[in-house]
């Protein structure tokens, strides 16, 4: 499927102007701390309005200011994994995995038996009954996952997935990463602060530097000829 | 060196301490049992304990209904409007009970702002129970709504974010993501507010009045036994002080104990 941001905002100090587009390749977003990354992701999300702009995602409009559309997050069937995991800290793993059935109006004993069935397919069904303050980085990263996929999403947004994970944890958590967002086969936008991630995703990069694109193209395309300082720094390591 | 400065710490804080603590111990040791059997048969006493008991529990429930989305309001507000009604609901903190007292009498009073409308209405407000339910309101909501306020600034907004991108509506996301996170600091506000709207006495006395059985809530019924019998003054004071350290306790205690049952739920 198709995927198409083209967005103008002030957000605080931010000044977005910003145009991505994709299909079921992932998209990384690299860029500094303060360039938008987090925003953009969280717009798309359906959190912030831009002033003006579309957000497409295959025909349907999520967003389009010229027409008045602008739909409510939980319309929008996108899945968003925030920096930091975003798991209720008041239920438990199984809970939270089973939680967007709960809008969909299923009882309690089937979503739960819902949710088991599909941590079991992502190799997560032995922390179920933790609660999620007692996971690791990586574990926890592994949950937010399931539960994000558990809406179906047409679109997969994950904020630094991989950044407060240890070294092999990491390592790991890439690999998972990449063969579920292969396996998914829809579109996913990654915010990524590492170069071997962005390889490990076979993604498709775009570079944002206060709030504009600076530059975009394959992972190889852009380390073998950076327009920025930063681009050239991030696919230096 | 470093117990030196810790004793000189204790040695100049010991004053507050003690005059924190010693007047407590003073009202144990100044009532014997059948002084305090003595109190409580009073006519004054079971009147008083069970209006305290009955407006504090409506003004509580006043204060959490109403409190609670304006609490929420401030918590997510950045706007200039949030920061100013923030400092608009600290003015009952600051202002003394009585002027408190004056200005509900010069609102809801005959010849106050809505006096006019009320007489009109024939509904009469001061000097009746009603009144002493909106004194505690006034000078309690404060506690509860800066608790509360407090309480959902800590919750992390990514999780609402996350909880409406699983289908939750903004009321949704509020009700399973942002209440049950924030509710022990809203536990720990209410008995905040509790403990003050039970201890409420200038707004009251000078807005409702001293009435057996209407408005003489319990602070009100000390006042008054004072000048007859101090034995019941006692005796409704320990009730009282009981009570509070009672509420004290819930609020020491309350928030950890949520905050363990709920994770003890989620890892169940």
């Amino acid at each position: 499927m198709s995927w198409r941001v083209a967005i103008r905002m002030r957000l605080g100090s931010l000044d977005l102007d910003l145009e991505l587009q994709g299909d079921d390749t992932p998209v990384a977003v690299i860029g500094p701390n303060g360039s938008g990354k987090t925003t953009l992701l969280r717009t798309i999300a359906g959190v912030y309005r831009p002033d003006a702009g579309v957000i497409f995602l295959g025909k349907e409009a999520l967003f389009d200011a010229t027409a008045g559309v602008d739909l409510p997050p939980e319309r929008r069937g996108v899945g968003y994994v925030p920096q930091g995991y975003g798991l209720f800290p008041h239920l438990s793993v199984l809970d939270n995995v089973a939680f967007s059935w709960i809008a969909r109006g299923v009882a309690r004993t089937e979503r739960r038996h819902a949710a088991l069935r599909l941590m079991e397919r992502m190799g997560c069904a032995h922390l179920a009954g933790r609660s999620p303050t007692k996971l690791s980085g990586g574990e926890q990263q592994r949950v937010a996952l399931a539960r994000a996929l558990t809406t179906e999403p047409r679109m997969l947004l994950l904020d630094e997935p991989l950044a407060a994970l240890d070294a092999p944890s990491r390592r790991q958590i890439r690999s998972y990463l990449a063969e579920h967002l292969t396996e998914r086969r829809g579109p996913a936008l990654v915010v990524s602060h590492e170069a071997r991630d962005v390889h490990a995703l076979g993604a498709f990069v775009y570079a944002i530097e206060r709030g504009r694109v600076v530059q975009s193209g394959t992972a190889g395309a852009l380390a073998s000829a950076p327009a920025t300082d930063f681009v050239a720094a991030f696919f230096e390591t | 060196m470093r117990f030196a400065r810790t004793s000189l710490l204790f040695v100049a804080a010991a004053p507050v301490l003690a005059l924190l603590v010693l007047p407590l111990v003073g009202l144990l040791v100044a009532s014997s049992p059948a002084d305090l059997a003595a109190g409580m048969r009073s006519p004054l006493f079971v009147p008083a304990l069970w209006l305290s008991a009955r407006t504090t529990v409506v003004s509580l429930g006043i204060v959490v209904l109403a409190g609670t989305p304006l609490a929420w309001w401030l918590a997510v507000g950045s706007g200039r409007a949030s920061r100013a009604v923030e400092a608009v609901v600290d003015l009952p903190i600051v202002i003394p009970p009585a002027v408190v007292g004056i200005a509900l009498l010069e609102t809801f009073g005959r010849s106050g702002l809505f006096g006019p409308v009320l007489v009109g209405l024939g509904i009469q407000i001061p000097f009746t129970m009603l009144a002493v339910v909106l004194a505690q309101v006034v000078v309690s909501a404060p506690f509860y709504v800066q608790a509360a306020a407090a309480a959902f600034r800590r919750v992390d907004t990514d999780l609402l974010i996350v909880a409406r991108t699983l289908g939750q509506t903004q009321l949704g996301a509020f009700l399973r993501v942002a209440l049950p996170i924030a509710l022990p600091g809203l536990i720990g506000g209410a008995a905040l507010a509790w403990a003050r709207a039970l201890g409420e006495f200038g707004a009251t006395l000078l807005f409702a009045g001293n009435l057996p059985g209407t408005t003489q809530t319990m602070p009100l019924a000390i006042y008054m036994a004072l000048e007859s019998d101090v034995r019941v003054a006692v005796a409704l004071s320990l009730v009282l002080a009981a009570v509070s350290v009672f509420l004290l306790l819930a609020l020491r205690l309350a928030p950890a104990a949520v905050a363990r049952l709920q994770t003890r739920s989620a890892s169940s």
